[in-house]
């Protein structure tokens, strides 16, 4: 098969693929659940290939250097396996708690100094009117949290404008949540519509939708 | 087993490589930094295996679904992506030395199967945010109206035709809402999370938190 | 009670027939098609809105990558997916190509497995040529590729770049590109820049702060509103989505496909806007209805 033929064929099926899981927004059908299905044997193949390949990358230059030690992980990593077996369930708890450990040793002191200390650092370091509204709302935030002491007096009003800034931070969230998909959908679109010979695929998704919406209203009938 | 090996020696695994890599990122001394760095590069090996639960974990699932005849026709056809992917990608890599970042045929399952899929479901996204804002943002009170507002002004500013229809005004008001309040907010929930992780990260060291060991974790 | 029961009666009828009412409970797949219809359109006939203004952030990010001189090394951490590439792509398309010419050496990394290909499609749209088989690859460009376990494998590359002591495609990481780096750490890079649908934190947390490299990023608009909370103190800017990558196409003067699709974002936009307002309406009048019937 020459590299134009391999290439026909795959943005054909990335458009059956398109087409298919799109058509959940009619309803959900087949051709939907068979999209998602081989999506997602696909991923996880694939993302187990790159991450072995990448485990591979730090691993073998310890072996080739002569430290058989390092084989120890790969005994370690298997025991992830034990989570298939209640007796010898215990045994995935061992490369959980390594990796686990590791991820929040790594984390704990950076994170305190860039998110809390750093954040708090920032906030006090008041420049202009904008800075002390930030610094006034941060602080007002924060007291929305607190749940030690029951919110009387002064602190009602300061967790409600600390409640109104939250509030702020999920709109533009949203705000900008809906620019990232729509940027989505214009990415598929633009697929559909603009690649050879993906837009060969349209009118057959639309024949079939508008067959299967006739189907639906005469069953309904 | 013993409970020794069941909950108290994964627990010092914890209190110990914690400790170690913890101290690593503080403290400069030549001895720590080693064992730190090797363990990891340890965690970097071992924590790659966990893609053999998902593995065996989707394999038994959509078997059994084959076998009692539900959902045959998908499961089959999951099994078979999966497996073609695995099998032909680990044989180049690992007998041929061919690495998946480059081997043509997973790179070209990748872009016709898994680059669309993915695309495509979180796109799917797209339009039920549109019918929800259509059906569920209502102005109930004063915090949905921030919300809505400062949502509002934030996609307005943010596509063209924003600037078009209301001139710069919109761009200083978005620029004021993300510089100040979206940033206030953000900063708190920021600093709350690590205030959150500090805690759990304590609790898991004491050994109050087990949630870790999965189940069985109370009895050991 | 007397009454009662059939003005409850006549009050449901009314709500029924209520214009309102139809209007809050349309079928959902009518919004779907119009969100369809108002996607394509401007694709298939653009409006050509002009930009606009260009934001701060994507000036600050721009101003940063111009001064630096020729020679210095940009981190480019390509941490997305195919969710996030149709917002990130094109902006870190744009920023390769501007690093190229200005002669900046760089890095390729990904802590994300799905985000191997789309090094190799930046590569190929900035460089013209696959990446492994450019002339200047292992002196001025090097793929590390993907190292696993995230941060905690990034935090293990930052302290000793020959973490993998291969690049991508098996070859040895000791090659001309980092032969003369003074202390083999991230510290010796000029600039990092993330990609993708992560948060923005983690290159703050694991490679500004730690090892003093100024960051920016490429991200996904969806979670730029984490960015802002560090801008301007701790970077310089970054790309928000696909206004920012094309923004950045317009500043390097190579407009690409981000700025295709901003008349389709705007449609979106505004599409969705009048569906908050019109659903805004609606409540409103049958909630006046409702009152006024008591």
């Amino acid at each position: 098969m020459s590299m134009v033929e391999v290439e026909i064929l795959v943005t054909l099926s990335a458009a059956a693929i398109t087409l298919a899981l799109f058509s959940y927004l009619w309803r959900e059908n087949l051709a939907f659940r068979i999209a998602e299905h081989a999506y997602i044997g696909s991923a996880v193949g694939y993302g187990a290939l790159i991450t072995a390949e990448g485990a591979k990358r730090v691993l073998m230059p310890k072996l080739e250097k002569g430290e058989y030690i390092w084989l120890l992980t790969v005994l370690v990593g298997l025991l992830y396996l034990g989570f298939f077996a209640r007796k010898w369930f215990f045994l995935y708890r061992y490369p959980i708690s390594i990796v686990m450990a590791s991820g929040m040793g790594v984390y704990i002191a950076r994170g305190v100094k860039t998110n809390l200390i750093g954040h708090a650092l920032n906030t006090i370091m008041i420049k202009d009117w904008q800075t002390a509204l930030l610094a006034v709302g941060v602080i007002c935030g924060l007291f929305y949290f607190y749940s030690t002491a029951e919110h009387k007096g002064p602190m009602v009003y300061m967790s409600k404008v600390g409640r109104w800034f939250l509030m702020a931070a999920f709109g533009a969230q949203m705000g900008l949540h809906v620019m990232a998909r729509t940027s989505l959908v214009i990415g598929r679109i633009r697929f559909l519509l603009f690649e050879y010979p993906a837009y060969y695929l349209i009118p057959v998704a639309f024949i079939l939708v508008a067959a299967g919406i006739v189907w639906d209203y005469m069953k309904k009938k | 087993m013993s409970v020794v090996a069941r909950r108290y020696i994964p627990w010092m695994f914890v209190v110990v490589v914690f400790t170690i890599v913890a101290i690593d990122t503080i403290a400069v001394d030549e001895t720590i930094h080693r064992w730190a760095s090797d363990l990891i590069s340890a965690s970097t090996v071992i924590g790659a295996f966990a893609v053999l639960l998902s593995i065996v974990m989707l394999s038994r699932l959509h078997i059994r679904r084959i076998l009692r005849r539900r959902t045959v026709l998908e499961s089959s056809i999951l099994l078979i992506c999966m497996w073609i992917t695995l099998i032909w990608g680990g044989v180049r890599f690992f007998i041929f030395g061919i690495s998946p970042t480059i081997e043509p045929v997973v790179q070209n399952l990748f872009y016709a199967i898994t680059a669309p899929g993915d695309a495509t479901m979180f796109s799917i996204l797209a339009f039920f945010i549109a019918s929800a804002a259509y059906r569920a943002f209502r102005l109930r009170n004063t915090d949905a109206g921030i919300l809505i507002a400062v949502a509002i002004i934030a996609m307005l500013a943010k596509a063209p035709i924003g600037e078009a229809i209301f001139g710069k005004g919109i761009i200083a008001i978005s620029d004021f809402c993300l510089n100040v309040g979206a940033k206030a907010g953000r900063r708190v929930f920021m600093m709350a999370m690590v205030l959150a992780v500090i805690a759990l990260d304590v609790r898991i060291l004491l050994g109050y938190e087990r949630g870790w060991m999965g189940r069985g974790a109370e009895e050991g | 009670m007397k009454g009662g029961g059939w003005v409850v009666e006549q009050r449901k009828d009314e709500k029924e027939k209520s214009i309102w009412y139809k209007i809050q409970s349309i079928d959902v797949k009518w919004i779907y098609l119009i969100q369809m219809i108002v996607i394509s359109y401007p694709l298939l006939r653009p409006i050509g809105l002009p930009l606009g203004t260009i934001s701060e952030e994507t000036m600050g990010i721009y101003n940063y990558l111009n001064n630096l001189p020729e020679g210095s090394i940009v981190l480019h951490c390509v941490n997305m997916g195919p969710t996030a590439a149709a917002e990130c792509l094109p902006g870190l398309i744009a920023i390769v190509r501007h690093n190229v010419e200005l002669g900046h050496r760089l890095i390729f990394y990904t802590n994300t497995a799905t985000g191997v290909p789309y090094i190799e499609e930046a590569a190929r749209a900035a460089l013209g040529t696959e990446l492994r088989d450019h002339p200047d690859y292992g002196t001025k460009y090097v793929n590390i590729g993907y190292i696993p376990q995230g941060t905690t494998g990034f935090s293990g590359f930052a302290a000793d770049i020959f973490f993998t002591t291969t690049d991508a495609y098996g070859n040895d990481l000791k090659t001309t590109f980092f032969k003369d780096l003074p202390t083999k750490t991230a510290a010796d890079f000029d600039f990092g820049i993330t990609y993708g649908s992560g948060n923005f934190a983690w290159i703050i947390t694991y490679l500004r702060d730690p090892w003093g490299v100024p960051c920016g990023g490429g991200i996904a608009a969806g979670l730029a509103a984490d960015a802002y909370a560090y801008y301007p103190e701790k970077t310089p800017g970054f790309l928000v989505g696909l206004r920012g990558g094309a923004e950045y196409e317009l500043l390097i003067k190579k407009p690409g496909l981000a700025a295709a699709g901003m008349d389709a974002q705007s449609l979106a936009h505004l599409s969705i806007i009048i569906m908050v307002i019109i659903g805004n309406i609606g409540y409103f009048a049958a909630r006046a209805r409702g009152r006024g019937g008591e």
